[in-house]
């Protein structure tokens, strides 16, 4: 099978038994690869009763159908598990950086992992050289040495190595799994999933290469989308600041997320503005693997406390997480952080928001220096999150209650004070157990509310995030074929979309189209392993593209309709897994405060969320999905999509 | 000899590059008609506690210490591009090119038993076409003498600026 890396390697890491199982076709034109291949897989060897800790818990760490090659941005991993234990449902993280090319180089499009390891190990595969190691040199270390003692041993510096840190070892529910140092598969805990299996890392190298299956026709692809990208309006500007353009314009939509959503703006954000801090701070621009937009950066603190603190970063999840949302708008201490977050292997975006909760809790005096152990949890404390965040990496003090998760925590502490919960869990900003990733605001668009909500992994911008009733205006995209030039939108979407007035932010109705046509369209780019920045989200790669280099890459003719075919039957598989644990429409909703509170001080003041009509956003939603009212996929969707075993399996396990 | 005349060598410049590997991607497909960076002539280094990306390429000076070393004259210079060749029927794999090479740029494809060098893509570089930053330049051998160096020179000032620990 051409376009495939062809090989799936599977661990028991309890017995020590690998197994290279051949990759099967149609499971691999169903579901393409990466999120697809992981989501799939989970399903089919789906138990519900293990817990997140159980050896049996899976973890599946996949590449792109595209990854490892020149197409572009394509190097996007997906690390899946069957149980967070952040959100004790299914969930995945996605990363950039070298690691998924180097895997698909080495042969291999699927990794899963069960059991549990009787002492510390790392996995090492160079091509068809597979084992499982001591890890002896490197448990407990921080991840950056772990990553360096790991090439060290291997003899090899282009190693890539996917790591945890202290945090994955000790089980908290915010870590990361790691990447070159800084890329970081974040949501839902994975780390700790790891950590449980005894499993510091995963090492790869791989020299085998990829093969497409209409080489000259892939390679002219590329090229032209290549040179259209650099057409882009926005191509200079991306390319040159990355997410760090984003904060002053968030401000100006009201999306800008100050001290636990309490607020859209803050004094002194400009610190926190790419254009302004380049000049002193950033060393040199940086790129993921195949990526053409290089929109990352490496930084370097010249002078003053955090003086030659170096790292990759920041986004804008670290400014808003670490900065603006904890009332830190010093660019020093957030770079400091965000190197501090990767060294200790915490996600940012939930190690942040949890800290940011904490604060909120202590702002309205539910928590005080008797339960932090003296911690000051004033906003914009920085010595305080630097401690905080090491005591959740190594569950010490406070910081080890933080370590559950914060609706663990929430029901620790109201327990311990005699406080009812609901005072604790209404300061949460999330869902299903995660707070919002996206640090933007819940109440400004109307769609983005709805997007966060069913985002299946938990709170989430980056499942389906409807970035064009945002941005388009803001760009100029004044016309369904603009829309589709600069973002790849299909004409007959896009003028669906104008015909039904979708781009106005405040308008409720419609909105499901809008975001279902995201939520297919980022899954089938994840299946591709392609990043977020170079689909409809920002620079445009649409379905049709995708379709193009997907017929390129196997020789197996894909219409655009089938790309988002695919990801619609991704989703679909991913909400099959969480209804057969139970969760059911309830999970489709955003934290309470934003039916209630209205936006405070900012550019979205006043606006608030409204019940009723975000009910109705949602049974259209659910309609338009082909759901029914509890957001279960219907028996005759399932049969359209060709998911007949899911069927079967959601009928046994009572999810149908 | 036409050393220095009329050809032109490949010059790579860290400081504009980002380390996307786009260059391995397309030299290897130009070569390989596969996506297989391990055989690309080209490669880029990456220190990654210190940020540094250093493209690495052959640039085809005007002594080719690999034409020197070798020992059967399976090394030549291309009069027309400058390029360095390998004539296979000549070549023993004794391996003293990659020994003597500076920067260690020659690979051995050990799937087909052949070495493997950076022939300028008959004057029309895939890498320099591909390079999103435009790292990578083709400039007139005249300019040659001492580009080199200067990309040496300023990999080192970024390790600097950034204040390298390079793994020991």
């Amino acid at each position: 099978m051409l376009g495939w890396a062809g090989t799936i390697l599977k661990f028991d890491l309890s017995s020590g038994e690998i197994l290279k199982e051949e990759l099967e076709s149609s499971f691999a034109k169903s579901f393409l690869g990466g999120r697809g291949f992981n989501s799939k897989f989970i399903f089919d060897s789906l138990d519900p009763s293990v817990r997140p800790f159980d050896p049996q818990n899976t973890i599946c760490v996949s590449a792109g159908l595209l990854s490892g090659t020149m197409a572009p941005s394509s190097g996007r991993l997906v690390v899946s598990v069957s149980r967070s234990p952040l959100t004790g449902y299914f969930c995945d993280g996605n990363a950039g950086g070298f690691f998924a090319s180097e895997m698909a180089q080495a042969g291999y499009d699927l990794i899963i992992i069960r059991g549990r390891a009787n002492k510390p190990v790392y996995i090492y595969i160079e091509d068809e050289n597979v084992e499982i190691r001591d890890a002896k040199n490197v448990w407990g270390r921080d991840l950056w040495e772990a990553t360096h003692v790991i090439q060290e041993e291997v003899d090899d510096l282009r190693t890539q190595v996917l790591a945890i840190g202290p945090a994955g070892e000790s089980l908290s529910a915010q870590a990361a799994v790691i990447c070159n140092l800084g890329r970081a598969a974040g949501a839902g805990g994975m780390g700790a999933v790891f950590g449980s299996k005894n499993l510091k890392a995963i090492a790869v190298r791989g020299s085998k290469g990829k093969r497409v299956a209409r080489s000259d026709e892939f390679n002219n692809i590329v090229l032209n989308i290549l040179n259209r990208l650099k057409q882009h309006p926005i191509f200079e500007t991306w390319s040159q600041y990355g997410t760090t353009m984003l904060p002053s314009v968030m401000a100006l939509t009201g999306n800008l997320t100050v001290m636990n959503w309490q607020k859209n703006i803050i004094k002194d954000l400009e610190n926190l503005d790419g254009p302004s801090f380049y000049p002193r701070y950033i060393v040199k621009k940086k790129a993921c693997d195949a990526c053409p937009i290089h929109c990352s950066r490496f930084y370097r603190i010249p002078d003053g406390p955090f003086a030659d603190t170096m790292g990759e970063g920041p986004e804008y999840v670290a400014l808003m997480s670490l900065g603006t949302n904890l009332g830190i708008t010093r660019i020093d201490a957030v770079l400091y952080l965000n190197t501090l977050a990767n060294k200790l292997g915490l996600d940012i975006a939930e190690a942040g928001n949890t800290i940011a909760t904490a604060m909120h809790w202590w702002q309205k005096g539910l928590i005080s220096g008797k339960d932090t152990g003296g911690i000051d949890l004033t906003w914009g404390n920085v010595d305080s999150v630097i401690e905080l965040m090491r005591q959740m990496a190594y569950r010490k003090g406070f910081g080890a209650i933080l370590a559950e998760g914060l609706v663990k925590a929430a029901t620790v502490l109201a327990r311990s004070k005699g406080i009812s919960e609901e005072e604790f869990t209404r300061c949460i900003y999330g869902s299903k157990g995660m707070t919002l990733r996206a640090v933007m605001e819940w109440r400004e668009a109307k769609g983005v509310a709805l997007s966060f909500a069913t985002a299946n992994r938990g709170a989430d911008h980056l499942r389906g995030m409807p970035c064009l009733e945002v941005y388009a205006e803001w760009y100029g995209a004044k016309s369904p074929e603009l829309v589709r030039e600069w973002f790849g939108v299909p004409l007959e979407i896009a003028k669906k979309w104008f015909s039904l007035n979708l781009f106005d932010r405040n308008k409720y109705g419609g909105k499901g189209y809008m975001v279902k046509f995201f939520e297919d369209c980022y899954a089938a780019g994840d299946a591709l392993g392609l990043c977020r920045f170079i689909t409809p989200w920002r620079l445009g790669l649409g379905p049709e593209e995708m379709a193009m280099l997907t017929t390129a890459a196997t020789g197996i003719n894909f219409s655009w309709k089938d790309m988002l075919i695919i990801g619609e039957r991704i989703w679909t598989v991913e909400i099959a897994i969480q209804r057969i644990y139970g969760l059911g429409r309830e999970g489709d909703y955003p934290p309470k405060r934003v039916f209630s509170e209205p936006c405070g001080e900012g550019a979205a003041k006043g606006k608030v969320l409204d019940l009723g009509r975000y009910e109705a956003m949602l049974d259209e939603y659910y309609e338009i999905r082909g759901y029914d009212k509890n957001g279960s996929p219907k028996l005759e969707k399932l049969k359209e999509l060709g998911l007949d075993n899911v069927v079967e399996t959601l009928k046994l396990k009572g999810g149908l | 000899m036409a050393e220095g005349k009329g050809y032109n060598i490949l010059y790579a410049d860290p400081s504009l590059c980002v380390g996307c590997r786009l260059c391995e991607y397309a030299c290897s497909f130009s070569k390989e008609k596969s996506f297989i960076p391990s055989l690309a002539r080209i490669k880029v280094l990456k220190l990654e506690e210190t940020g540094l990306d250093v493209p690495i390429v052959c640039i085809d000076e005007k002594v080719a210490p690999c034409k020197l070393a070798c020992p059967t004259g399976a090394i030549i210079k291309d009069e027309k591009t400058g390029a360095v060749k390998v004539l296979y029927d000549r070549c023993n794999l004794c391996m003293l090119c990659r020994k003597a090479c500076p920067f260690d740029i020659m690979v051995f494809d050990r799937k087909r038993r052949r070495i493997l060098i950076c022939d300028l893509c008959e004057g029309d570089p895939a890498c320099v076409k591909i390079c999103p930053t435009g790292a990578i330049k083709k400039l007139p051998a005249e300019s040659a003498p001492y580009n080199k160096a200067y990309a040496i020179a300023s990999a080192v000032l970024i390790a600097r600026k950034a204040e390298a620990i390079v793994p020991k």
